[in-house]
């Protein structure tokens, strides 16, 4: 029961900012690691909340990347940035379709 | 052996092929998640190929090869076909890869070896028994329009990264969609992230 309350309660404060769409999510954060081929991101909180998620997205060659509305490459991607990331859920995995790059929040105070 | 025996072994063997047809019609059910088999495209293919009236299949292209058609062949695209097509062609779209028959991946030799005539052909009368419809208006009087889509299929191959972005901000979106295209770019500019909420998409 305690585990069962415990899951409800992380599903709905992962809900605003892991949006999931049928076998698609929507991630939204703030890069906190980029490797060749994943995205780590910290799942901003809804505001008010300080309860804050990883998630790490996978990235595959066909991921299209995009920064103020031009073609990018994931060697743009920046830890501090905020990304938007649309991606489809294989198994335990997520493989991100698109990436959107926005301001880079590192030094800034509040998000 | 006599004609008559030939015939009605003939006529047997058609009852026989008919109902082994409709068997395994029931059997396969009528489900679109389904891949037609081999034999199944050969003849859709073979028989879509020859029905293409000789007038059409030898049509040349009326509109320029220039970077305006293109582009407004784009367009027309984003608009109209992207949600079998996908705005690359490859039909890797819920509505693509759940239709019976499948859309082709356009920017393959299946497609791009039919000649302008052939393609012209396809979107004004669409193709019967398929989720592809007759586009063209029955006088002709959008021609141009068409003439200009073939123009951009012919473009799909080389498609670049930058063409996807612009052709998925003219993809028709639901209210839904707008609002959280709105709040993602909201998001990314610095803005506080959107309130939780419940969303599916199909």
């Amino acid at each position: 029961m305690k585990r069962t309350l415990l899951m409800l309660m992380g599903a709905v404060l992962f809900a605003g900012l892991a949006v999931a769409h049928g076998d698609e999510q929507h991630v939204m954060g703030t890069v906190t690691q980029v490797t060749g081929t994943t995205i780590t991101v910290e799942v901003a909180a809804k505001p008010g909340d300080a309860q804050k998620t990883s998630v790490t997205v996978n990235v595959v060659p066909a991921t299209k990347v995009e920064k103020m509305g031009a073609a990018a490459t994931i060697k743009d991607l920046k830890v501090g940035d905020r990304v938007v990331i649309h991606a489809a859920k294989k198994g335990e995995k997520l493989k991100a379709h698109t990436v959107k790059i926005g301001m880079n929040m590192s030094g800034m105070k509040h998000e | 052996m006599k004609t008559w025996k030939l015939v009605a072994l003939l006529v047997l063997a058609l009852i026989f092929a008919g109902v082994f047809f409709c068997w395994r019609m029931i059997q396969r059910g009528f489900s679109a998640r389904d891949t037609p088999s081999g034999l199944e495209i050969f003849m859709a293919t073979r028989t879509r190929s020859l029905a293409v009236p000789a007038s059409y299949r030898n049509m040349k292209n009326p509109v320029p090869n220039t970077p305006e058609n293109i582009r407004a062949g784009m367009e027309h695209f984003a608009d109209h076909c992207f949600l079998c097509h996908a705005n690359d062609g490859s039909a890797n779209t819920s509505f693509g890869k759940n239709m019976y028959p499948k859309p082709p991946d356009m920017r393959l030799p299946e497609t791009q070896n039919k000649t302008d005539g052939e393609l012209f052909y396809t979107i004004y009368n669409g193709i019967r028994l398929s989720g592809m419809p007759a586009f063209g208006e029955k006088d002709q009087s959008d021609a141009d329009s068409t003439w200009q889509l073939v123009r951009f299929i012919r473009h799909l191959p080389s498609l670049t990264e930058e063409e996807k972005l612009q052709m998925e901000k003219l993809n028709p979106k639901s209210p839904m969609e707008q609002r959280e295209e709105q709040e993602e770019e909201e998001f990314l500019k610095g803005g506080a992230p959107p309130m939780p909420m419940k969303m599916e998409h199909h």
